[in-house]
């Protein structure tokens, strides 16, 4: 058993190592335009939660509805530039040269509605998780344990979801021609066995994600980069092993 | 076998309208190696920067270039697992230069709540710089998120070792009492 766990462990490194060797690899030479994809992609996401709270400001109900859907709305838009930024990575996949523009793809009438379409679904299960804890935090605010509670089993829920549809978009700019519910199952699919070897690549990240913390996120401009690339790359290597 | 492999890698994606860089003399592995090499040297130069701003003693700059200087260190590995000589005293100035800044603002933040001398100095050159000494601050700070930032077990109130008389014109006291409207928030 314990021979086991040594060989599983070992096999996630590997596939681990090898993954984030390739982004690198990818990656060098070229982060200037994934970097400043980034910041655009922040500032547009400050924004967006600068609009939610404002409407969510207060105790109403209709402020919590109102922020609720705002959040909903903020989410699907900023899916569209994560389609641009994959798009960015996946053409330094294919050894491409990339460049800014790509990062409003998702606007481009071919894609909008695809990725749109998408988007909406994943932002509705993300806000369905965590409208539990949501709600009761606003009708019951002092019944702490509660909330902990239900706020924790919606981030799981939540990670579980993201993990599974984890290589949707990639799949739309993968295949134009896929459409988003496609895209989903595809993805579900393609995930099945293979969710904890992303979650393993996502938490080895953690110790540099922590070190941007430390710099006041600056040194996280490159740290997201390499990760959404080892993502992209994660891709390839599903892709292939299917094949 | 599975619906993802109708078409990868043979899709409208790779035919965008870029070319790829395909000229005789263009050798890619050595154009990364190279790059991953400038990576590599930018890693150690921010490295020493951090270790020097630490001997200046700015707090800020080497928390903010250390982390930078790991990370773009780890990255610079290109695709052989093994991380260069250069990035390697990269990470290792950038960690003596995070925990001697770390040890330098602890140190620094202990003597100011236990040396009397010091926190006689810091109040005075708050108080020119600020017009508020630094009993004055933490005294507001404690008050306004209930936590005893100075240890001294009461929250709101800077029992501090030096003798802050009414020289500062009590302003900032009275202005402080007033807003809070809490008898036991005295700064002494």
């Amino acid at each position: 058993m314990k021979e086991k766990q040594i060989t599983m462990t070992q096999r996630l490194s590997e596939i681990s190592s090898s993954r984030k060797a390739e982004a690198r690899l990818s990656l060098i030479g070229n982060f200037g335009t994934v970097i400043g994809a980034e910041i655009f992609n922040a500032i547009c996401l400050l924004i967006g939660y600068q609009i939610i709270a404002g409407i969510s400001l207060g105790t109403s109900l209709w402020n919590f509805i109102g922020g609720e859907i705002a959040v909903f709305i903020v989410t699907t838009f900023m899916g569209i530039f994560t389609f641009g930024l994959y798009f960015i990575l996946m053409s330094l996949a294919y050894d491409q040269k990339p460049v800014f523009r790509d990062l409003f793809r998702g606007f481009r009438k071919e894609n909008s509605d695809r990725v749109v379409k998408m988007e909406a679904v994943l932002a509705a299960i993300e806000l369905a998780c965590m409208l539990p804890a949501q709600i009761v935090s606003f009708v019951a605010g002092s019944n702490t344990v509660l909330i902990i509670v239900l706020y924790a089993a919606g981030i799981v829920l939540s990670c579980y979801v993201g993990l599974t549809f984890a290589m949707g978009v990639v799949l739309l700019i993968d295949f134009p021609d896929m459409m988003s519910t496609e895209a989903l199952r595809t993805s579900a699919n393609m995930m099945k066995g293979n969710k904890g070897k992303l979650l393993y690549i996502e938490l080895s990240f953690i110790p540099l994600y922590l070190l941007g913390i430390i710099s006041c996120g600056i040194a996280d401009l490159w740290v997201y980069a390499y990760n959404q690339m080892t993502v992209t790359s994660f891709y390839h290597y599903l892709a292939s092993e299917k094949k | 076998m599975s619906d993802y492999n109708n078409g990868y890698n043979n899709n409208g994606y790779s035919n965008n309208g870029y070319s790829n860089n395909s000229s005789d003399d263009y050798d890619p592995a050595f154009v990364k190696k190279t790059q991953a090499q400038h990576l590599s040297r930018l890693s150690f130069l921010l490295g020493m920067g951090s270790l020097i701003f630490t001997f200046f003693m700015t707090v800020i700059i080497p928390y903010i270039l250390a982390p930078v200087s790991i990370v773009l260190a780890v990255i610079s590995k290109s695709d052989d697992r093994k991380i260069s000589k250069m990035s390697r005293n990269a990470v290792i100035l950038s960690v003596i230069a995070l925990v001697a800044n770390t040890a330098i603002v602890g140190t620094t933040y202990y003597s100011m709540f236990t040396n009397p001398e010091l926190r006689q100095q810091v109040n005075s050159v708050a108080e020119q710089m600020y017009g508020y000494s630094l009993d004055d601050l933490i005294g507001a700070a404690e008050q306004e998120t209930g936590i005893d930032l100075d240890g001294n077990g009461v929250v709101g109130t800077v029992e501090s070792a030096t003798d802050n008389d009414d020289s500062d014109g009590g302003q900032s006291v009275d202005s402080y009492e007033g807003e809070t409207n809490n008898d036991d928030a005295t700064i002494i």
